[in-house]
């Protein structure tokens, strides 16, 4: 018996695909967003809000285990540039799987793309699709513990969206130990507390976008 | 489970880098980060139903749970298994994890033709 020692990443086989589109997305302009959460905490409502309000032109690729529900809301929304990956019982979106559907898109003109992943806050947090920013949403009603039992996801998020404020009045809420917390997991976290009902903190999220496209 | 996912593609990548004929794969040991994500006994499940579907049911996988390592804004370098565990010297959260946080597949074991 010999012993190779070879000290590779397990992630390699998604990460090489994910530096592809990493590159193709950088080559097009395109700056890449993987929205990360819950079931049920706002991801295709933030995204449809997106489409009435965010006056810049974008792709929006939806990922579900099942239906292609959330991409036609998106489509309903006014927004003809949506589309519908289904995993088919996948828990999480890969890199291959984006590599697919952006193969089949009009990306010329587009100079966002929006990525909803499936709906769970354990397995899509450690596989890069090749955005440029992880975007993890919290909701109100889900309770303040999220941060501290899903470490993974948000060590790597970039940017915390605290969605549904406008309930904060009805629920046991302590918002402000939820931003520590994400701030212990990650000191630079950048975090917004937003509202689809009121528009709350979503321009502030829209122009923080802008900014960071102008230095991707 | 996405402890399945990425088994294979462990599996994928010790036959494209190391290994393209898994029948001279005798073990394959894992390091798994306290922060990878990763349920260290799901991913053994996966690699072994992999490997037997495979026809490979005789690899050895060895994996090794280890803590995760921060680097604090003092300079002072510290293992961690909790999140919420400060710096060892100061007590600060400023730090750069700098370890632990992936899953490795640290060495292959071959049989010798
Ligand atoms: N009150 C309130 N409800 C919201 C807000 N955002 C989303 N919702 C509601 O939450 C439910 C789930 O939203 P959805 O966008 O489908 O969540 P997803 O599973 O994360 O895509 C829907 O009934 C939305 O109307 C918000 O900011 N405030
Ligand atoms: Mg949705
Ligand atoms: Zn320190």
């Amino acid at each position: 018996m010999v012993k190779k020692t070879v000290e590779i990443s397990a992630r390699e086989h998604n990460d090489l695909i994910a530096a592809e589109n990493r590159k193709h997305f950088f080559d097009h302009g395109i700056f890449a967003v993987n929205i990360i959460g819950s079931p049920g905490c706002g991801k295709t409502s933030i995204l449809e809000y997106t489409v009435n309000h965010f006056n810049e032109t974008f792709a929006v690729i939806v990922g579900d285990v099942k239906t292609a529900l959330d991409s036609d809301r998106i489509i309903h929304a006014g927004h003809s540039n949506a589309y519908a990956i289904e995993t088919g019982g996948g828990c999480h979106l890969t890199a291959q799987m984006i590599k697919e559907k952006v193969g089949q898109m009009e990306t010329a003109a587009i100079d966002y793309l929006f990525i909803e992943n499936v709906g769970n806050l354990v397995c899509p947090s450690t596989f890069d699709l090749g955005e440029h920013l992880k975007i993890a949403v919290l909701s109100i009603p889900e309770g303040d513990e999220k941060v501290r039992k899903y470490p993974a996801l948000f060590l790597r998020a970039a940017v915390v969206l605290i969605n549904k404020v406008d309930l904060l009045g009805f629920m046991d809420y302590d918002i402000e130990r939820v931003k520590e917390d994400c701030r212990a997991h990650n000191s630079k976290v950048k975090i917004f507390e937003t509202s689809v009902k009121t528009g709350q903190g979503l321009d502030a999220f829209f122009d923080y976008l802008r900014e960071q496209r102008r230095y991707f | 489970m996405h402890e399945f996912a990425l088994a294979n593609d462990i599996i994928e990548t010790v036959s494209a880098r190391v290994a393209p004929d898994l029948s001279k794969v005798s073990g394959i040991n894992i390091d798994v980060g306290a922060f990878s994500g990763v349920v260290a006994d799901s991913l053994d499940f996966g690699l072994r139903t992999i490997l037997a579907d495979k026809n490979f049911p005789d690899v050895k996988i060895n994996i090794t749970e280890v803590p995760t390592v921060a680097r604090c804004e003092c300079g002072n370098d510290y293992s961690l298994k909790e999140i919420f565990e400060s710096c060892s010297v100061c007590h600060s959260f400023n730090r750069k994890l700098i370890s632990g946080m992936d899953v490795i597949i640290e060495s292959v074991e071959l049989v010798e033709e």
